[in-house]
């Protein structure tokens, strides 16, 4: 066999592997994008309905919906604060575990129980948790004085966003800590011993080792973790259902509302776009503006991959 | 060790202890709020139950169709782990270990599926799956779990598979053995753990999924633990919160069970693999 056999039976292999997660993604994720484009140009109410199509209509008047507009707002405040947020504490968590103590072993396993458990017992764990007559939080803070009145935490339009904001980091963080954690264990211990023995202090070897080290897993799961956060319905749906009011409604939960209960899909799916293509903007001048960290992680690929 | 450097490590401890109790806690006051009587949940609620019972419990195992979700949730998480497995084991292959064109482009493209919101998705999945007789079925369920598993669990695969020491295949390689055979006869059996975590990572993703359970199943025959638990929890204008804590453990407990038995191998086959 010649090198350039070998190579063509190779890339031949590497396609077809690599095919069928292609197609699935294709069929489940693309061709429902394309239907759901087509959808939003007619004025079709539920599936299987008649319709006619209307063109740029349902965009137009989303345009000038002040209930979408104010979704835009609130999934734009959402995702900053969670995706930020998450993406912060995850990775002080994982710095705070990574170096050995008693009890790693434990920590490192179940920390990840809040987010290996069905959303839906979270919904009920923490609606539990933050009952107003009956809630852990409000009959203990009451008992020891902390609080006169009980704290409406899902049902005060003005924190039920904070506490879904908790709830949904309560959720997550833990998955992204250890994500933190595996990276972290890639840093070559060398480099430590090194900045050890130049005399380098903790922050210093952070700055200069840990940190560099970091940024391309940082880099991937800023985005992912944005994109994530930007997606999140059944925690708030099981919750609030949006409200109270529409203090936490979501593009995700209007859309859902406005296809399901609202029997507009052709609307439902215009917003969709409008909100897809939002975030494909956001990720093209993400990965731009980081392109250097998606470039190392890259190389480090090719390297490896000869 | 100087007494600075325990004060420190003290403290450290504290705070890891603090964020453990806040993540744990919960788990720890419904398994206990299970056991009293929904009246004593109400009001005047106590730390320490004065009552314990099994009511709950017996609503949930005898009076609902609790035992029906469950196997329900399990088969759709089965046919996940079935289907996503050697989608992801032949990707994660294709993306470490070969070379073509094309090959980067198509790793990011299935990346880009977090990027479509998946509440936005269900309207035409609900129209297309319409058409292909996929409503109302555990399968199509189970295909849209996978579509969501896979690419992470792409990412997680060949991550791992790059921290496995190299000199086996290159051993196969100069003997002339096939990338294929090398695949079967080296990589996955060096694989297993990592393996063993990405079926886990499946599973759990099809196990904790509402959405498409709740958009695609519409008989009340073929709902998975969460909806038909929320279904009864949340339908009712009162909780019974006796109830809810529960059916939260009855749906926990599987889970906390697959993490006694295979928990460290998932850790062990996601840190192995060093993501950078």
């Amino acid at each position: 066999m010649t090198q350039n056999d070998f190579r063509n039976s190779e890339a031949r292999l590497g396609l077809y592997l690599i095919l069928p997660a292609v197609v699935l993604v294709i069929l489940v994720v693309i061709l429902p994008i394309i239907s759901g484009i087509q959808i939003s140009f007619t004025s079709q109410r539920v599936v299987g309905s008649e319709f006619e199509t209307v063109g740029l209509k349902n965009y137009l008047d989303l345009f000038g919906d002040k209930n979408f507009i104010a979704s835009l707002g609130r999934s734009a405040v959402w995702v900053i604060a969670n995706g930020l947020f998450q993406t912060v504490i995850s990775l002080l968590i994982a710095l705070l575990i990574n170096q050995p103590f008693r009890g790693q072993n434990f920590v490192r396993t179940w920390i990840l129980l809040p987010w290996a458990v069905p959303a839906a017992v979270t919904a009920i764990l923490w609606r539990w948790m933050f009952d107003a007559t009956s809630g852990i939080i409000n009959t203990s803070m009451m008992g020891m004085g902390m609080l006169e009145k009980p704290l409406l935490f899902l049902a005060n339009p003005e924190i039920a966003g904070i506490s879904l904001t908790f709830v949904n980091s309560w959720r997550y963080v833990p998955f992204l800590t250890i994500i933190f954690l595996a990276s972290l264990a890639s840093v070559p211990e060398e480099e430590y011993e090194a900045a050890k023995v130049d005399g380098a202090g903790m922050w210093l070897q952070f700055k200069s080792i840990t940190f560099p080290n970091l940024l391309p897993t940082l880099t991937v799961l800023g985005l992912v973790g944005t994109l994530w956060a930007s997606n999140v319905f059944d925690i708030i749906w099981m919750m609030t259902r949006g409200g109270p009011g529409v203090s936490t409604t979501t593009v995700p939960v209007l859309m859902y509302d406005t296809a399901f209960y609202g029997y507009n899909i052709s609307k439902a799916s215009a917003g969709a776009i409008i909100f897809l293509l939002l975030l494909i903007i956001f990720a093209i001048v993400f990965i731009f503006l980081n392109r250097k960290q998606f470039i190392l992680a890259n190389e480090t690929f090719k390297d490896l991959s000869k | 060790m100087n007494s600075s450097y325990s004060a420190i490590s003290i403290l450290r401890l504290l705070v890891i202890v603090l964020i453990m109790f806040i993540l744990l806690a919960p788990f720890l006051w419904i398994l206990i709020a299970s056991f009293r009587p929904n009246m004593e949940l109400v009001r005047n609620q106590t730390l320490i139950p004065q009552n314990i019972t099994l009511e709950n419990y017996v609503s949930l195992f005898a009076k609902s169709a609790y035992w029906k979700w469950v196997i329900n949730s399990f088969i759709v998480s089965i046919y996940t782990v079935i289907l996503s497995l050697p989608l992801i084991v032949a990707g994660a292959y294709s993306v470490y270990r070969t070379q073509f064109r094309g090959r980067n482009v198509l790793s990011f493209f299935l990346l880009s599926v977090y990027i479509f919101p998946t509440a936005l998705l269900v309207v035409p999945i609900f129209k297309i799956f319409d058409g292909l007789s996929l409503i109302d079925s555990h399968l199509g369920c189970a295909l849209m779990n996978t579509a969501f598993a896979v690419p992470f669990g792409i990412w997680l695969l060949q991550a791992f598979l790059r921290s496995l020491p190299p000199e086996l295949e290159e051993a196969a390689a100069v003997d002339g053995i096939s990338k294929t055979r090398t695949l079967f006869q080296i990589i996955i059996p060096q694989a297993a753990p990592g393996i063993i975590a990405i079926a886990m990572f499946a599973f759990i993703v099809s196990w904790t999924e509402y959405l498409f359970a709740m958009t695609l199943l519409l008989s009340n025959d073929l709902h998975t633990l969460p909806i038909g638990l929320t279904g009864i929890v949340f339908g009712q204008y009162r909780v019974n919160w006796g109830f809810a804590a529960a059916g939260a453990v009855g749906s926990a407990l599987p889970v906390f069970i697959l993490f006694l038995i295979v928990g460290r191998w998932f850790i062990r086959g996601i840190s192995a693999g060093a993501i950078k």
